[in-house]
């Protein structure tokens, strides 16, 4: 209910959009429900005296004529008008929730996508709303509500003209609540049941595409075939059951029922008029069997749509959810960082609380200085940079560059001097140039284009024809990945930031590649500090710092010269290193 | 259009007792529902002419009834009908194509992106079941439906007045049809937009860190609340064609009752007509309206239906284009050999193995080395029979491998592939795929000889860790090594990993090989890489290039001939330190 309350609450967006349609649809159903009256008047006033008396009273059946006709020229006019305001403010509120939905994302932290795939997050901001555009602010405010407006004015104007009918027509409420509730509470379990084996066999047909070398090459063909065949037989079954239900007690039972009530009227008006006493016309008779049938459409379409508000609120659930999530904090103060000097002071940090990846970890970097990081995987390298970019933050100690701690500073404000290069270089849809300034309006092209140079990447621009403004496509994908490197390089360098950071890749690559690679941090390097996350020991050796982490500690520091005549894990790595070495030399 | 079912002919025939009789319940029903109307106006007429008593009553209520009862049960019966009948279908061809999945190997799979073959599997096929289900209803309701009421309302009422009142509906459904498809045409450039929406929010999700590393986020909203205002523009586009449906049937339908008591009350002053008469035809015009729309909706459902049959034709009918005939079946491994052996992709431009010649005794361990695209995996694949045989010779023993049953080969093979395949399901079962039967202690020797020990130590289930979407998500190293003790569990005669150890640290790339060595001594293992020390200790080594063997010998030959091979080894010894990339 609350979800309910808030969902309308999103109403106040477009106030005159949903009190325009709604009041003309309060208007056109009047003007319908008239509708009959002037057929109920014709048949009275004129087919039912005509048949007795052979006269024409052609007078008063064109003056009736043309009130119908005024009357559904009005109902045509408003139900139109007032669908497309309803559906304009559908429209609109959900562009509103995205973009709420969009922004609050920006300001989460990033430990909350650390479990949530991406897809899911996806799923929320678009299909979620979509989801609540079609069946809450489509079928719910607007279907289930004009439904329920009908009713009401069907019931009325029974009473109006035989207040004994419409009362006993009240009698049809418990009775369509309680077929409501058996329905949907069926209904319900078997969508649920339905959505779940349709997934699982989207699943195993999906994995048995992405697989389908391996299930070959070990001849599971059979196994993975029988148990498709068993999740699709689930499937079926839930479905026939649902048939069965849907044939007995959906859309035919409706029309049950209306027929019922239609031989009841029938029924009870004769036997008036055997007793002597009918009270009313034949149109009346018409009108009233006209006004009964009208009573199931609406009850029809609201029984159809009850079972789609429940899928709206639980889409309505999530999408909640995700705006209500906190932020990450965020203090205004800007930092300002002149020299880059970066330092640890006993940091101690965990992505969860039971196991800490850094323990106590002390170290400065001077302004121009490169550091290096090695260690074995889990050893906390990377995490050094996610705490350095604050993209988490630790539970003990401070971070700070040039004397400020960066935890009192605006995260953006750390981060606007520093650059990053990923070991899986991300690239965006557009285009090179618009990848390399990130669509920074203070970067010019020839600026972008002389970076680009710097790190190496000439050979790119000749290479396509469009030179710079060669489109990239999602995820780079018509790149190789050296290619990709050298872009996210150029971006790096283009931003020209005071503290930078790279995480090496670390899956195999072309000699070639790698050289171009090795030559692009050379020049990034310069003049700034540097971070390297080092899976080479060929990229390090000149390193002003070397750390070996090991288990989130620092196990050693020092130069590559030092470390070696320390003899500990270093110089073993390099040792072995070196052994091959001699064999190919 | 009607070309959907005609294509299905085959299920309606497996199921032709199930139609008929749903067709004809169909019919029936048809008939009952317009004679409720007429008894209606025969009681309306004993009303106004007095003849009403309770005879009268008590048979008209007992015919009423009777035609309620059975109306509602013959609709059970055809719905039940038609709609199980179009899941069944769903079911039936959705096995069919998961079958057809299973026969296929590699170059039908190359035609078709995995994405494109999901959607025609389900969304496809479920819009053709729909076609089988709804569309079978309408089209009934839109034929046999209308032709009853209008043969009831010429027949029980009048001619003239059934034609002059049904004219106006015949525009409607030609407005709607008009209407729908520019519906459809907004509907889809609505769509489009939506997908950029979609494709924006999965790249910024994607791209997180470095947006934020770069501190665009607000220029990423504004990117995204112009790119939603577009979606609006096009969503109220839509909107407003849509609007138009419910007037436009109220204007027709409106048009044609004034018709009908105009015309009717004349045909009354006339005594050609009673009263009940006008009630009924009333309410028969009531009954039309629907099965009317439904001819325009039939139109857009047929058409839908045959996009979809032919989306489903394309995929079932494509073929891998191999010939897999072998009748011999292969107990043993025995020696490879290439001779002159040529092989192209469909479709390459360069020829990806050239004038391989190459044998491989039996028992022995053979390395690939060279560059991406140097016809590593190629080679390899034509050992799985992935892709069509190339020219020249290629055999097993003395016998040309294509003479070989397909099954037989594969049982003697175990394959490491360079992506990573995993199932989602426990840790257990990803590693008995290779063998059923396997016992705990067979999975577990299997781990430890793919250096998987520490890491399954580190799962909170153990053996029943379920990985994969419903599970945990484990990095590239973890499920390289999992691939890896899957292929050892079969204890396959011929062992082929296929730069399967990229995303493992040296240190663990040597415990593996070292393993591997030990267990497979005598049994025939060829290995490709990009990293050398792999196959340092190989019987053979070949390198490709452009898919030429341009270098070939042991290792210490190789460095010694001062190649590429040695040229690449003194690099990659240097740069490798204790670690890969397992994060």
């Amino acid at each position: 209910m609350k979800t309910v309350k808030r969902l309308l609450s999103y109403m106040k967006y477009f106030k005159m959009h949903f009190t325009i349609g709604i009041g003309l649809v309060i208007l056109s159903m009047i003007t319908d429900l008239g509708a009959p009256i002037i057929v109920q008047r014709v048949i009275d006033q004129v087919i039912t005296p005509a048949a007795t008396s052979g006269e024409d009273y052609s007078n008063v059946l064109v003056r009736l004529i043309a009130i119908y006709f005024g009357l559904t020229v009005s109902t045509v006019i408003t139900r139109y008008i007032s669908a497309i305001y309803r559906m304009r403010g559908a429209n609109g509120i959900i562009k509103v929730i995205r973009d709420q939905l969009y922004t609050r994302v920006q300001e989460l932290p990033i430990h909350y996508f650390d479990n949530l795939p991406a897809g899911k997050i996806v799923a929320r901001i678009t299909n979620d709303t979509e989801n609540l555009r079609q069946q809450f602010y489509v079928a719910t405010v607007g279907q289930i509500l004009i439904n329920v407006f009908y009713v009401i004015g069907a019931f009325t104007a029974i009473a109006f003209f035989h207040t004994g009918l419409a009362l006993v027509l009240l009698l049809l409420i418990p009775l369509m609540y309680f077929w409501n509730k058996f329905y949907t509470k069926y209904a319900r379990s078997f969508h649920r049941e339905e959505r779940e084996l349709n997934s699982d066999i989207n699943g195993k047909l999906n994995e048995s595409i992405q697989g389908m070398q391996i299930i070959q090459a070990f001849e599971q063909e059979e196994q993975i075939s029988a148990e498709f065949e068993e999740t699709n037989g689930k499937w079926y079954e839930v479905m026939r059951k649902y048939v069965i239900l849907d044939s007995s007690f959906q859309w035919t039972f409706a029309d049950f029922l209306r027929r019922v009530s239609l031989l009841l009227l029938m029924i009870y008006f004769s036997t008036q008029y055997i007793n002597g006493t009918l009270g009313i016309s034949v149109g009346m008779l018409y009108l009233f069997g006209d006004y009964v049938s009208r009573l199931y459409e609406p009850i029809k379409g609201i029984i159809q749509q009850m079972a789609f508000v429940q899928q709206a609120i639980a889409a309505g659930d999530r999408v909640f959810e995700m705006i209500d999530s906190d932020p990450e904090d965020n203090p205004t103060d800007k930092m300002t960082v002149t020299q880059g000097r970066v330092a640890f002071n006993q940091v101690t940090f965990g992505y969860n609380e039971d196991k800490d990846v850094l323990k106590n970890i002390q170290f400065v970097a001077e302004p121009g200085e490169t550091v290096a990081l090695v260690g074995h995987t889990g050893s906390g390298k990377s995490s050094i940079m996610n705490l350095l970019f604050r993209f988490y933050d630790p539970q003990h100690g401070e971070i700070t560059v040039d004397g400020q701690n960066t935890r009192l500073y605006s995260r953006q404000s750390v981060r606007e001097e520093m650059g990053i290069v990923l070991q899986d270089p991300f690239l965006f849809t557009g285009t090179i140039y618009s990848n390399i300034t990130m669509d920074n309006p203070k970067i010019s092209k020839e600026e972008a284009i002389q970076a680009l140079k710097d790190v190496g990447g000439e050979d790119l621009l000749q290479k396509f024809e469009k030179g710079i403004d060669e489109p990239v496509v999602e995820k780079g994908s018509t790149l190789s990945s050296g290619q990709r490197q050298l872009i996210s390089f150029a971006r790096a360098l283009a931003f020209n930031p005071k503290i930078l950071i790279l995480d090496e890749a670390t899956s195999s690559i072309d000699t070639e590649t790698e050289e171009i690679i090795q030559h692009a941090m050379d020049v990034l390097k310069k003049g700034r500090t540097t971070f390297i996350i080092a899976h080479r020991l060929s990229t390090i050796q000149h390193a002003d710092q070397i750390l070996v982490l090991d288990q989130g500690e620092i196990l050693e520091r020092g130069t590559h010269d030092t470390l070696l005549t320390t003899d500990g894990v270093y110089a073993e790595m390099y040792e072995m290193q070196k052994k091959g070495q001699t064999i190919a030399s | 259009m009607f070309d959907v079912i005609f294509k299905l002919k085959f299920f309606f025939k497996e199921n032709k007792w199930q139609y008929l009789i749903a067709f004809i319940c169909l019919a029936i029903s048809n008939v009952f529902a317009v004679l409720i109307p007429f008894i209606i106006g025969r009681i309306i007429d004993a009303i106004v002419t007095g003849e009403m008593n309770s005879d009268l009553l008590l048979t008209y209520s007992l015919q009423f009834g009777g035609l309620v009862i059975l109306t509602y049960l013959l609709d059970f019966v055809w719905g039940y009908g038609l709609f199980e009948g179009a899941y069944k279908l769903q079911r039936q061809m959705r096995s069919a194509l998961m079958r057809h999945f299973l026969r296929m190997r590699a170059p039908y799979f190359e035609k078709f992106r995995t994405g494109d073959l999901m959607a025609r599997g389900t969304q496809d096929i479920r819009a053709l079941a729909d076609t089988v289900g709804y569309g079978m209803l309408v089209l009934m309701s839109a034929t046999g439906f209308t032709a009853t009421i209008v043969v009831m309302m010429g027949v029980t009422v009048h001619w003239g007045l059934t034609v002059a009142a049904v004219l106006p509906l015949l525009p409607m459904a030609y407005v709607i049809k008009v209407k729908g498809q520019q519906v459809d045409e907004a509907y889809e450039i609505a769509q489009k937009s939506f997908s950029t929406v979609n494709d924006d929010v999965l790249e910024m999700i994607d791209g997180m860190r470095v947006i934020r590393a770069y501190v665009k986020e607000a220029d990423f909203i504004d990117k995204f609340k112009s790119q939603t205002s577009d979606l609006l523009k096009k969503n109220n586009r839509v909107s407003e064609i849509s609007a138009i449906f419910g007037p436009t049937v109220k204007t027709f339908e409106g048009l044609s009752i004034m018709i009908a008591l105009t015309y009717g009350s004349v045909l009354v002053v006339r005594g050609i007509l009673s009263v009940g008469d006008i009630v009924a035809f009333q309410m028969y015009l009531g009954m039309m309206i629907w099965p009317i729309i439904s001819v325009s909706e039939l139109v857009l459902i047929l058409r839908q239906g045959s996009a979809s049959m032919r989306r489903v034709e394309e995929i079932t009918h494509a073929t891998d284009g191999l010939d897999l005939k072998g009748t011999e079946e292969a107990k043993t491994a025995d020696n490879f050999v290439f001779d002159e052996f040529t092989f192209k992709y469909g479709g390459s431009e360069i020829t990806n193995l050239d004038n391989i010649q190459l044998t491989l005794p039996k028992g022995k361990m053979l390395g690939i080395v060279g560059k991406t695209g140097s016809g590593k995996t190629t080679l390899i694949r034509q050992l799985l029979n992935q892709f069509p045989t190339g020219s020249g010779v290629f055999n097993m023993g003395t016998r040309s491998y294509a003479d070989y049953q397909d099954p037989s080969l594969r049982r003697l093979i175990g394959y490491v592939p360079q992506d990573h395949v995993l199932f989602s399901r426990s840790v257990r079962d990803n590693i008995a795929f290779g063998k059923s039967d396997a016992t705990d202690e067979d999975i577990l020797t299997s781990i430890r000889l793919a250096s998987f020990e520490d890491d399954l130590k580190n799962m909170d289930k153990g053996l029943d860790t379920m990985i994969g979407e419903k599970g945990v998500s484990i990095s590239g190293g973890q499920k390289q090594r999992i691939s890896i003790a899957r292929a050892l569990i079969k204890n396959p005669e011929v062992l082929i990993l296929d730069d399967s150890l990229s995303a493992v640290d040296a240190k663990t790339e040597q415990n593996i090989i070292g393993n591997i060595r030990q267990v497979r001594d005598g049994k025939t293992t060829i290995i490709s890489t990009h990293r050398l020390s792999a196959v340092k200790e190989a019987d053979e080594i070949i390198v490709l290039d452009n898919g030429k063997i341009v270098e070939r010998g042991t290792h210490d030959e190789l460095v010694n001939d001062q190649g590429w091979y040695y040229d690449q080894f003194s690099k990659q010894e240097i740069k490798d330190i204790t670690q890969g990339g397992d994060e």
